[in-house]
């Protein structure tokens, strides 16, 4: 069923896949990835031993413990999905589970629980659920003060609060307008 | 004599396309309610975070700093076309309490950041109270809530910086009334919680940080 990509063959990270608008992409040959074109559907469960690149429909289970798992921009996935590294573009309904790493890129779309050692979250990715996580504080990281990308742009801060106090403390609480 | 491209430079005008009207403007500002809110929660990476708003990259990798778990409700539709109706996101809100895991019902922090504002009253006490059924007795909840005159007419995204900052980032430049919550209405609406701390902030923001009550009576 699935088709082999020559030139990922030698890679172990997920690449980005190729969009090939609207059409099934052509069969591939002697490579390390399998491809489920846009124009195919699966219903049941996908297992294997080769990374897989899903540009299509999955409703199911995807069990690639010891394989990446792409899905593409155009894929629209409702199933649990366990890989060795799992990289979202398009949508996916149901939990994600990875042994190394879960990349959701900003076009991606998915709605369920995500458990990975590490998580990225691109800007722009629409994500509801949980995510598992190491809890960094077990490695001393600090609760607060631990920088940012934003803060590193030299955004100006632009005030400090105007009233400190317990709730109903006199000047605390304002009258707001409806 | 007459070169061609002159004469076409000289009846055809090309017209600039007129400039874009700028986007809505991202604010930073100061968040003591959010510093505050922090130095109540475990450190000892046991964490977990329940955060109303919508998945925002750097909130997560501050989050995962020092949280075991965050579950992210992303509860009111942002951006064009959102339907800005008063409660319009009531809907996910009512049924979030059911996607998240039996395991992971005991958070320690809530953050509920601009939703408030958009809910009808009576939706916005049915909320506070499923957030006060998943968290545990001590667990903080750090709200803010608009107290101008006006506010946008789509929650604004928060991203944290730093955890003593925040950068507001509205997606649009409409704006609505502000319904009226009061600090009074606040701590009534907040049922199972005690407010702690209050700072009213100088661009009209209110922040609340509240502890969950050791005996919380369901209704």
């Amino acid at each position: 069923m699935f088709k082999k990509d020559a030139s990922e063959a030698s890679t172990s990270q997920p690449r980005a896949p190729q969009t090939s608008g609207g059409r099934a992409p052509a069969p591939r040959r002697g490579g390390g990835q399998a491809t489920i074109g846009p124009s195919i559907t699966i219903k049941g469960d996908v297992s294997g031993d080769e990374d897989l690149l899903i540009q299509g429909r999955v409703e199911g289970k995807i069990k690639l413990a010891k394989h990446n798992v792409t899905i593409g921009p155009d894929g629209s996935v409702k199933a649990d999905v366990h890989g060795r590294t799992v990289v979202v573009e398009g949508q996916v309904e149901g939990d994600l589970r990875a042994k190394e790493q879960i990349i959701l890129r900003h076009t991606a779309r998915v709605e369920g629980s995500i458990a990975a050692p590490r998580v990225t979250l691109e800007d722009g990715a629409v994500f509801r659920g949980g995510i598992e996580m190491d809890g960094g504080a077990k490695d001393g990281k600090p609760l607060v003060g631990t920088p940012t990308k934003n803060e590193k742009q030299g955004n100006a801060e632009k005030d400090e609060p105007a009233v400190k106090g317990a709730a109903g403390e006199k000047g605390a609480g304002q009258s707001l307008q409806a | 004599m007459k070169l061609p491209w002159r004469s076409r430079a000289e009846t055809v005008s090309i017209e600039e396309p007129p400039p874009e009207p700028p986007g809505p403007s991202v604010e930073i500002h100061g968040s003591p309610g959010l510093e505050e809110a922090l130095r109540g929660v475990p450190d000892d990476g046991s964490c977990k975070v329940l955060d109303l708003g919508p998945s925002v990259a750097d909130n997560v990798e501050f989050i995962s700093s020092f949280a075991s778990y965050l579950q992210i409700v992303d509860a009111i539709e942002r951006g064009p076309g959102a339907d800005v109706a008063e409660g319009a996101g009531f809907g996910r809100l009512s049924t979030f309490p059911h996607l998240v895991k039996r395991h992971q019902r005991s958070f320690h922090l809530a953050l509920v950041w601009d939703v408030l504002n958009y809910l009808s009253p009576e939706q916005a006490e049915r909320l506070v109270r499923a957030v006060a059924e998943l968290c545990i007795p001590g667990a903080r909840l750090h709200a803010i809530i608009y107290s101008t005159d006006t506010m946008p007419v789509v929650p604004n995204r928060y991203r944290i910086l730093g955890g003593s900052r925040l950068a507001y980032e509205p997606s649009t430049r409409d704006i609505r009334g502000v319904p009226n919550l009061p600090p009074s209405a606040v701590e009534k609406l907040l049922k199972g919680f005690r407010i702690e701390h209050s700072f009213l902030l100088q661009h009209g923001v209110h922040e609340y940080v509240a502890t969950r009550k050791r005996w919380y009576v369901k209704n």
